[in-house]
């Protein structure tokens, strides 16, 4: 019996999704991030706030992901995180991303991917070089895992608009989350 | 057949949304009742889990009694969604139906509102009219 691959499972739920056009959304992004540079003063709180909006995204964004991936638990970390990048990533934004640099206690691992929708036409202005322009991806990352009970830290190490060669979001796991029992009457 | 009562918990136990349509006995106290309700499942799920020869599966679906059945879904993210019928649907794949109305109705009508505010009480009545639509329009009503 063969299974489908991660790929296939994807695809197919990109092909599920109401989509909207790359334009419209890169457009609408860039005009958010720019008015919260100017509520804003400084750089490192617009990061903040774009990880913080991402968090509260990927909240329910994983609802939506579960009910249209139709994609069963994941038994490792490892799983959890070729989900993330060869569905997730499909899914919502139409690229996939590549899984590397694992550590060796197998907790951290980067995310790779060379295209991103959220930056087209997008150039880092020069008074702001520190700014994490597609740090909303780190907050959804954070967000979803977080309701699947799994505590993570998720932080942009590299950014094409910053001059590097591809993007890279590195992930770890800090621990897993215990299901609680419920509260018992007073 | 009949469906008699539906149940949506989230992981920390609240009763999001308690819809019925048939239940002959009325209830006494609802609160009380859905507490009872999410702890019975709770316990149950564990256990059986416990009991299950792989620590990853086990969880139960529905179980009958002589006069109704009770259907079982749970996601990743720790909803619980419970739909009460008459005892000959249980061989019926209830199921498959709760996962529907996750997808159709929960995700769609509560997650997507931008006003709904996350582990607090659905009641909206697009949601629910929705969910009242969906669960009449099954085969086992």
């Amino acid at each position: 019996m063969s299974r489908p691959s991660l790929q296939t499972v994807g695809e197919a739920a990109f092909a599920r999704c109401d989509r909207v056009s790359a334009e419209l959304l890169a457009l609408t992004y860039g005009t958010f991030v720019r008015q919260l540079l100017l509520d804003y003063e400084k750089v490192a709180d617009v990061n903040a706030q774009l990880d913080a909006v991402g968090c509260n995204i990927g909240v329910r964004l994983v609802e939506d992901f579960l009910a249209k991936s139709k994609i069963a638990a994941c038994n490792s970390f490892a799983h959890t995180a070729d989900v993330i990048a060869k569905v997730a990533f499909k899914m919502f934004l139409g690229v996939t991303a590549n899984v590397t640099s694992w550590s060796a206690d197998r907790n951290t691992f980067s995310l790779l991917f060379d295209d991103n929708p959220l930056a087209e036409f997008t150039e880092l202005p020069e008074q702001c070089p520190d700014l994490w322009y597609s740090n909303v991806l780190c907050g959804v990352i954070r967000g979803a895992l977080e309701m699947l009970n799994m505590k993570v830290g998720c932080t942009f190490v590299r950014c094409k608009l910053r001059g590097h060669d591809t993007n890279e979001i590195r992930v770890s796991l800090h621990e897993l989350l215990a299901e609680q029992p419920p509260q018992a009457d007073d | 057949m009949a469906v008699y009562c539906f149940y949506l918990f989230d992981r920390t136990g609240t009763c999001l949304c308690y819809y019925e349509w048939n239940r002959s006995r009325s209830l006494q106290d609802a609160s009380d009742d859905q507490k009872n309700m999410f702890g019975m499942l709770f316990a149950l799920r564990n256990f059986s889990v416990k009991l299950s020869p792989d620590p990853a599966k086990g969880v139960p679906t529905f179980f009958v009694t002589d006069v109704y059945a009770l259907h079982y879904f749970e996601t990743p993210t720790g909803l619980r969604f419970v739909l009460i019928t008459s005892h000959d649907c249980g061989s019926v794949d209830v199921t498959r139906h709760l996962t529907d109305i996750y997808a159709e109705v929960y995700v769609e009508y509560a997650i997507k509102n931008p006003l709904y505010v996350k582990g607090s009480k659905i009641d909206y009545e697009l949601f629910l009219s929705k969910l009242d639509s969906y669960v009449r329009s099954l085969p086992c009503f």
